[in-house]
């Protein structure tokens, strides 16, 4: 069996089950590393259960209250002041269980929620990106220069105005221009 | 009866007179025989000499003789090649050596100036571009507007009437005019129904004159050096069309180049514009696909055809058979549509095109 490297604090805090708190135990029969640190652990802990609880004083009190009600900022932070404490010293059985019972999942368990978590992100940003990258969003975005509209009716007025050089010659797109321009009927 | 020396020195004296005045015309002849030495535009083998020289008379006329009158004017759609004519009845009148003025219903008047040598590109004169392109022959004579006239007609190689023109016994004036294409199909046809000889006098109303010609005009013409620099500047400005078609006048109308072909008798116009044409804003044009690319066209009269070449929107107005035409857009050929590139809409392809987009929103030098 492996060390017990985190399960150490679970087993100090009575927090594995029945079958792992037994296998913990054997291997501690075999193990001296993780005697020692279990042993560690207690000791720990057995210091930070005799520690006296730390009332707040009244100042503070009053201070974290004012803090609460409306109207005026917050107060500037002092430079260089370390922040008060505020609390007792809690142990880990005071903290939220993190599911119903109180009991941590196992790292297979965990591993593969990682896992799983992972893996859909990863689809949705394929997933995004395959609909960023469709064709109907990828078209060319630079359409034909500036098109050109010739202005057909001057240039038949000016290819008429041309003709006049030429003795045999009728500038009859000059006429047909004109008729147009004058809603006359030919 | 004997001569002496006298009658002996006489003669020899009629001989040293009469030989240099006999002999010197005959070397003069010789070396004309032998000698080739061009005219300004010979002959063709084809033309009749007297043809030629009616329509010599004929392109001077308008610097020597004022008239004026009213004339009908119709046209034909080479490109539609319907029987339905475009028809009016004009009012003319031009001034000796001066300006033709044409006015339409009384209402609305133009002004066609005459040749410039400043502005004429041809080398020869109008009546050459003709003598180039065609055979001239008489073909008889006829009266227009109460005025006795000779007929003169020129002629394709394949015998083809391309013009007839009927051009007045006294002043040489052209009176009536009718062109066709080669297959006969009419393209125009004018004729004086009215004229008057002499000091163009008020004879009607010219209405508004269009005074937007002459000396901007004039100021925009182009010669050969301006040509050759806009040729390597890339555009196309081609010095010759099909069936004869000469560049014989060029000028910059705006951001545009109008060239004006001709084989004296048939005329066709290109503009050249540089950029790409949008045709989505072209009304009441038919399109024609030729080698991929495409060819707006408006049968006209006159028919007009705009497209695409080279980075440049050709425009083109054209009296003239539409072989002529086609040649041109043989010559410069409508740039191909070309379908949008098809793109690989596989998952992995999107997938990559979506990463090259997020990067170019990320990539702050894009």
């Amino acid at each position: 069996m492996k060390h017990l490297d985190e399960r150490v604090s679970d087993l100090v805090d009575d927090r594995l089950d029945h079958d792992e708190r037994d296998r913990a135990l054997v291997h501690l029969t075999e193990c001296a590393q993780c005697r020692n640190a279990v042993e560690d652990e207690r000791h720990a802990k057995n210091a930070l259960r005799s520690l006296p609880d730390v009332a707040p004083s009244a100042t503070l009190v009053q201070n974290l209250l004012a803090l609460a009600e409306p109207g005026d900022p917050l107060p500037p932070e002092a430079p260089g002041s370390a922040p008060a404490p505020v609390a007792d010293w809690r142990t880990r059985e005071s903290h939220p269980p993190s599911r119903p019972g109180g009991r941590r999942l196992p790292r297979r368990v965990r591993t593969m929620r990682v896992a799983a978590v992972g893996m859909c992100t990863s689809g949705a940003m394929l997933i995004l990106l395959a609909a960023l990258g469709s064709p109907s969003t990828t078209s060319d975005p630079s359409p034909t220069p500036a098109g050109i509209v010739p202005p057909v009716e001057e240039f038949t007025l000016e290819h008429a105005r041309s003709t006049g050089a030429l003795p045999f010659v009728e500038p009859a797109s000059l006429l047909v221009r004109q008729a147009g321009s004058l809603g006359g009927g030919w | 009866m004997t001569h002496g020396p006298r009658a002996q020195g006489v003669a020899g004296g009629l001989a040293a007179l009469v030989a240099p005045v006999l002999v010197v015309p005959m070397l003069v002849g010789a070396i004309a025989v032998f000698v080739h030495v061009p005219s300004a535009k010979p002959v063709g083998a084809g033309d009749d000499s007297y043809a030629v020289e009616l329509l010599r008379q004929s392109a001077a006329a308008g610097s020597q003789v004022s008239y004026s009158g009213t004339q009908y004017v119709s046209t034909w759609s080479a490109l539609a090649k319907s029987a339905a004519s475009t028809s009016a009845i004009v009012q003319v009148r031009h001034a000796a050596g001066g300006q033709t003025e044409i006015a339409l219903h009384d209402d609305q008047t133009a002004i066609l100036q005459g040749r410039t040598a400043a502005s004429w590109l041809a080398g020869d004169g109008p009546v050459d571009l003709l003598l180039d392109a065609y055979d001239v022959r008489m073909a008889g004579s006829g009266t227009v507007a109460g005025r006795p006239t000779d007929i003169v007609e020129a002629r394709r190689d394949d015998g083809s009437v391309a013009v007839r023109l009927w051009l007045d016994r006294e002043t040489a004036l052209s009176l009536r005019r009718e062109s066709f294409a080669h297959d006969g199909y009419p393209l125009s046809a004018s004729a004086f129904v009215e004229v008057t000889i002499g000091g163009a006098g008020a004879c009607c109303d010219f209405g508004t004159t269009d005074t937007s010609f002459g000396t901007d005009r004039q100021a925009a013409m182009l010669h050969w050096s301006d040509i050759e620099r806009l040729r390597d500047e890339g555009w196309h400005c081609p010095e010759t069309l099909s069936n004869g078609m000469v560049l014989y006048e060029a000028r910059r109308v705006g951001e545009a180049i109008q060239l004006s072909y001709s084989d004296g008798v048939m005329t066709v116009s290109v503009f050249e514009q540089r950029g790409r044409l949008d045709p989505h804003q072209l009304e009441g044009y038919s399109t024609a696909e030729v080698d991929g690319g495409v060819v707006y066209t408006r049968p006209g009269p006159p028919a007009r055809l705009t497209w695409t070449s080279g980075g440049h929107v050709i425009t083109v107005v054209a009296e003239a058979p539409m072989q002529t035409v086609e040649s041109l857009i043989d010559s410069l050929p409508p740039e191909q549509v070309r379908p949008p590139p098809k793109q690989d809409d596989g998952f992995f392809a999107r997938i990559g095109r979506g990463a090259q987009r997020v990067g170019s929103w990320l990539n702050p030098f894009d």
